[in-house]
C-alpha cells in the first residue's frame, strides 16, 4: 500500500503493547487503539459511503468489531493502521447497503465537512467542501476508486484486488471520476 | 480546473474526520457480548453437542446391552464372548455416565437456542435424568425385569433424539448468526 497519506511509518511500542493486550482480550487497550484511529477510519467510511453519516457510523462500528474478532490474525507484519484500514475497506465493500443507497441518496454534507480537523480559514476551504460534495455525488464504483486511489493512497492493483474489478477498469473508473469531479467543480 | 489543480485540491482534503457522536460505546457493547478471547467464544458447544450425541448413541447401545446384561447367567457359566460383551457394556455405560455428567452442568442459556426456551430445555433434560435415575435404581433391585429394561431402552432413545434436536437447533442458530 502506498504510504503517502498513512499515519506513522512504524508501529510504536505503545501501540504494539495495546495490540498485544487487545489480542489477549483487554477491551481498554482496544479502546485506546480505537481512540488513535477512529477519525481516520471515519473519514474513510464517510467518503466511501458518499457522505452518509449514519451509514458511515455503522461501517466504522462494524469495522472495529471485526477488527476485535480478527485481531489475533494481525501478526505485526504491517502497521496496525494499514491492517485496520484494509479491513475497513473490505467491510465497506462487502456491505450491500451502500449499493442500495446510491439509488436513493440525497446528501447533507455541510455539517460533517465543517467538522474536519483542518482549519476553515485557508484558501481551499470552500473548494474542499465543493469537492467533498462532488465526490459524494459520484457513481459508486467511480467514487470507490477515487477515494481509495487519490485520497487513501492505494494502488490500482490493490484496488482491483479489493473490489474484484480489473486493473484497467480501476484506471478507467478513476479517469471517469476525476472528469466528473472537475465538471462539477467548474460548473460544466 | 486542470489535473494539477485537482490533485492539489484532493491532497488538501483532511484525512481525519470526527463523527458527530462517540461511537465507542456501541462498539464496546458488541464486544461485551463475548465471554472469552476473540475466536474462541463459542467453539466449545459446537463440538461438545455432537460429542454428546455420539455419547448418547453409545449409551443407547450400552443400554440395550445392560438390559440383557442384567439377565446374564453367573460369571462361571459365561462364554468368553459374553464376558467381553459384558465388559464392553460396562465401559459404554461408564462413558455415557461421564458424558451425561458433563452435559448436565452445561449452561443452556448461553447456547442461543432459537425457538426453544432454554429453561424448558433444561427442565426436559432434568426430567429425563430423574427418570433414568429411577430406572437404574429399580434395575439394580430387579435386574431381570423386562418392563424396566424396555423402559430404559425407550429412555435412551428419547435422550438420543433430544440431543440430536439440540444439535440441530444449535447448527441452525449458527447458520442464522
Amino acid at each position: 500500500m502506498n504510504l503517502r497519506r498513512q499515519d506513522k511509518p512504524y508501529l510504536s511500542a505503545t501501540e504494539t503493547r495495546q495490540v498485544e493486550k487487545a489480542v489477549a482480550g483487554d477491551r481498554h487497550a482496544f479502546e485506546q487503539l480505537y481512540r488513535s484511529h477512529y477519525d481516520r477510519i471515519y473519514a474513510l467510511c464517510w467518503r466511501m459511503c458518499g457522505g452518509d453519516k449514519a451509514l458511515a457510523e455503522d461501517m466504522l462500528q462494524d469495522a472495529f468489531v471485526r477488527a476485535w474478532n480478527k485481531l489475533h490474525l494481525f501478526k505485526g507484519d504491517s502497521k496496525f493502521a494499514t491492517w485496520l484500514h484494509r479491513l475497513t475497506v473490505n467491510v465497506i465493500l462487502s456491505d450491500k447497503r451502500i449499493r442500495v443507497k446510491r439509488l436513493q441518496r440525497e446528501q447533507e454534507l455541510g455539517d460533517s465537512v465543517e467538522r474536519t480537523l483542518i482549519g476553515e480559514r485557508d484558501v481551499f476551504a470552500g473548494l474542499r467542501k465543493d469537492l467533498e460534495a462532488a465526490i459524494a455525488g459520484l457513481p459508486e464504483r467511480a467514487r470507490t476508486v477515487l477515494v481509495l486511489y487519490d485520497i487513501e493512497g492505494y494502488r490500482h492493483a490493490e484496488i482491483a484486488e479489493m473490489t474484484g474489478m480489473a486493473v484497467g477498469s480501476s484506471k478507467a473508473q478513476l479517469h471517469r471520476a476525476r472528469k466528473l469531479v472537475r465538471e462539477v467543480l467548474t460548473g460544466e | 480546473m486542470n489535473e494539477t489543480e485537482l490533485n492539489k485540491l484532493i491532497e488538501s482534503l483532511p484525512n481525519r474526520i470526527r463523527p458527530q457522536r462517540d461511537l465507542w460505546p456501541g462498539i464496546n457493547s458488541r464486544l461485551d457480548s463475548r465471554q472469552e478471547r476473540p475466536g474462541t467464544a463459542v467453539a466449545a458447544p459446537a463440538w461438545r453437542l455432537p460429542a454428546m450425541a455420539a455419547a448418547v448413541l453409545l449409551a443407547l447401545t450400552s443400554g440395550i446391552f445392560i438390559g440383557r446384561g442384567l439377565d446374564t447367567p453367573p460369571a462361571g457359566q459365561m462364554s468368553v464372548l459374553e464376558s467381553v460383551l459384558a465388559g464392553t457394556m460396562e465401559n459404554s455405560e461408564l462413558v455415557y455416565q461421564a458424558a451425561f455428567k458433563e452435559l448436565v452442568p452445561l449452561d443452556y442459556s448461553g447456547m442461543r437456542l432459537a425457538g426453544d426456551d432454554p429453561a424448558s430445555v433444561r427442565v426436559s433434560w432434568d426430567e429425563m435424568q430423574k427418570v433414568e435415575t429411577s430406572l437404574l435404581t429399580a434395575l439394580r433391585e430387579y435386574p431381570g425385569n423386562t418392563f424396566l429394561n424396555e423402559k430404559l431402552m425407550d429412555l435412551r432413545s428419547q435422550q438420543l433424539q433430544f440431543v440430536k434436536r439440540l444439535v440441530m437447533l444449535e447448527q441452525n442458530n449458527w447458520r442464522r448468526a
